[in-house]
């Protein structure tokens, strides 16, 4: 018993809490349409066996009536053979009349019943007979005195009497099968009536039982509830208890983040400081050790990329995920790459390079972190500046097609077919030779992608060994 | 010119202190909020050197502060926080220029001298009276086509003297102006400054304009025949 329940319990906190609440709703819902239709199939029920007992008790009076009309017949002709008077004759006259329609309203009656329709035919015959046999008598009196004169003719009484009295039997006959057709009746109704009240028994049991079940289906539907809404409040507890993690979590790598930026720089700080009071120190003397000065100068610039690379995982670290709504602003994209290419015409043409922008003066929004975008795009055109020698080309262009794509492409060294696919992922460098050469870490695509995906853009690059690459970043346009 | 420096890590503050020293500037180092809060009060800074994440209480609070008791010297923040937003908050905090640390020294000098420039008690890199020029960056002097390259103690003297031209000083003032907080001059300590700036100046002829008033201090009082 108990493995069944538990098994029954196991599969029911299996149900989705949708299929649940709707089967505890339709519980007590189900219980009411069941209990009021077999409620009315039970009083349509008691209707019709009332209206049989009301029918039978209709054929018994009936049968009364008839039964009475007959009595009235028989005494009617027999008085007045005796008496002559008119009033037994009238009274026959009567009973007579209302004879066949009374065995016409029994017919009617027991028409569904087959045995009392036989019973009321043969009662029928019978009675047509003892009529006759009462009219025959009735109709040779009156021929007799109509013949022999008024008073002419003494009978005598007795003989009279008797003579009327002939066909008695078939009188008493008859009156016995009217009063068997009657009993018959009488069983008939105690039969029905036993079957209502069996009916009626049977209705006050039901509506015991549905009450008790009732109370039971709503009892088990609001623990049911209670139990799911119990639930759900466990789930949102629960729920509350993640985020509140993650929360904390987010927080704690926020403090790490900002804890390691303090802890990592400050010595870097000593270290950068010192060195260059000791590299001053040196530059102020008459004739310093050149070697000193220059193993100084390493310690210096060795210290301020550090720096550098502290910054750059610091930064890669902050910017998981998505950007943050609050961070979201319009941004005018060609506007940003018109003052970058301010700046970078200058800076190329310093490293005798050329810088070519195209670049249209018609606003072109998309959403983001201003201060982002601009250091992705600088680092492109960082790494451009870095891996072209002297002489070659640097180009910006924006295109505003479905998204905004900026390219920004170079006529530099390339990068090998094999390297392709991983120029994005951190510390990655096409080959070591070149990054010792650039002093890059191997950071810097793999911010400008981090930067662009926050963005929910995405960035490209196509490279030929040798004739230069080209990086295009698709950002979403508002 | 005298500045404010506060920060925690003496490992960090030493070097600074030792290169605005050399440059010939006036500074007071203390490690934490509560010193630098009686100090802005007490003291006229020409710059206010602060480290962001300090014990107690941090650089913008002391920033805003600052700015509250309605003086305007230039701050500069120090700090290892390098967002954008960080930035925004130090600047939008009352402070005119950011740092992020590891900072270069050279760098930092640069600053303090461009700071300096937009003081509203400093004009230019060159301090001019009556004719004789003092720079500012080099601690040079210039009279009569006379270069005269200055020590830090006699470039601090020196300038304190030509920004108060023809005005009685008190050893007092004097050692208040020049002296760092927590330093405790001896009782000669302005004598001996003024004997040891009169015999440099000796070399361009021109240590009669320091004057001594007797009972009072002393006056820096150029000739007037001499104004171009």
């Amino acid at each position: 018993m108990t493995l069944v329940i538990k098994s029954f319990n196991q599969r029911w906190f299996r149900l989705p809490l949708r299929v649940r609440g709707t089967l505890i709703v339709s519980i007590p819902i189900s219980c009411l349409f069941v209990t009021l239709s077999i409620l009315a199939w039970l009083k349509f029920n008691l209707i019709e066996d009332e209206a049989w007992v009301q029918h039978t008790q209709t054929v018994r009076l009936e049968t009364k009536y008839l039964l009475n009309a007959l009595l009235d017949a028989e005494t009617g002709m027999r008085g007045y053979g005796l008496t002559r008077q008119n009033e037994f004759l009238r009274r026959y006259e009567q009973a007579t009349l209302t004879i066949p329609h009374s065995i016409n309203t029994l017919e009617n009656l027991v028409d569904d019943n087959p045995e009392q329709t036989l019973r009321i035919q043969a009662i029928r015959n019978q009675v047509n007979d003892v009529l006759d046999i009462f009219e025959h008598k009735l109709t040779l009196q009156e021929d007799l005195t109509r013949i022999q004169g008024a008073n002419d003719i003494l009978v005598p009484v007795e003989s009279l009497y008797n003579w009327l009295k002939e066909g008695q039997n078939d009188i008493v006959t008859t009156r016995d099968a009217i009063e068997r057709f009657a009993d018959e009746e009488q069983t008939l109704l105690i039969q029905r009536i036993q079957h209502r009240d069996r009916h009626q028994q049977l209705t006050f049991l039901f509506l015991i039982l549905a009450a008790t079940i009732a109370t039971l289906a709503s009892w088990s539907a609001i623990h049911l509830f209670y139990e799911l809404e119990q639930e759900l409040a466990n789930r949102q507890q629960h729920l509350k208890e993640t985020n509140d993690r993650l929360e904390s979590v987010c927080n704690q790598l926020q403090r790490f983040t900002a804890n390691a930026s303090h802890e990592l720089r400050a010595p870097l700080a000593v270290v950068l400081s010192n060195t260059q009071i000791a590299l001053m120190a040196l530059n102020q003397l008459e004739d310093s050790p050149e070697t000193a000065k220059e193993r100084l100068e390493k310690v210096v610039k060795t210290t301020k990329q550090m720096s550098e690379l502290i910054g750059e995982l610091l930064f890669l670290a902050r910017h998981e995920g998505l950007l943050a709504p609050e961070k979201r602003q319009p941004i005018d994209i060609s506007q940003l790459l018109l003052e970058l290419a301010k700046d970078w015409t200058s800076h190329c043409r310093d490293k005798h390079l050329s810088f070519n922008a195209h670049i249209l003066e018609t606003n072109i929004w998309v959403e983001g972190d201003e201060n982002l975008l601009r250091q992705a795009v600088t680092n492109l055109l960082s790494n451009a500046v870095r891996y072209t020698p002297p002489g070659g080309q640097i180009e910006l262009r924006l295109e505003p097609k479905k998204s905004a794509l900026i390219h920004v492409k170079d006529t530099g060294i390339g990068i090998a077919e094999a390297a392709l696919p991983h120029v994005f992922e951190r510390f990655y460098c096409a080959d070591l030779k070149r990054s010792k050469a650039s002093g890059g870490f191997g950071l810097g695509l793999a911010i400008v992608e981090q930067i662009i995906q926050i963005h929910g853009g995405t960035v490209q690059v196509e490279s030929q060994l040798g004739k230069g690459s080209l990086f295009t970043i698709a950002l979403p346009i508002v | 010119m005298r500045i404010l420096l506060v920060e925690d890590d003496f490992e960090q503050r030493e070097p600074i202190q030792f290169i605005l020293k050399q440059s010939g500037h006036i500074v007071d180092a203390v490690e934490d909020g509560t010193t630098a809060q009686w100090l802005i009060e007490e003291t006229d800074y020409d710059l206010l050197i602060l480290d962001w994440m300090l014990p107690g209480q941090d650089g913008i609070d002391i920033c805003k502060q600052y700015r509250k008791l309605g003086k305007t010297s230039p701050v500069l923040i120090l700090t290892a926080k390098d967002t954008t937003a960080d930035k925004v908050m130090g600047l939008d905090g009352g402070a005119d220029d950011y740092l992020v640390k590891p900072i270069d020294l050279e760098e930092l000098l640069a600053r303090v001298r461009a700071l300096r420039r937009r003081s509203p008690l400093w004009s230019g890199d060159r301090l001019e009276v009556s004719g004789l020029s003092l720079s500012l960056e080099t601690m040079t002097l210039t009279w009569q086509n006379q270069d005269l390259s200055l020590k830090t103690r006699d470039f601090q003297l020196l300038e304190y003297l030509m920004r108060h031209p023809q005005q009685v000083l008190s050893h007092q003032q004097i050692e208040q102006a020049l002296w760092e907080w927590g330093e405790e001059p001896e009782s000669n300590a302005v004598v001996s400054r003024i004997k040891r700036l009169r015999q440099t100046l000796r070399q361009l002829a021109i240590d009669p304009w320091i004057q001594t008033i007797y009972g009072m201090g002393y006056r820096f009082e150029p000739p007037q025949d001499n104004q171009p």
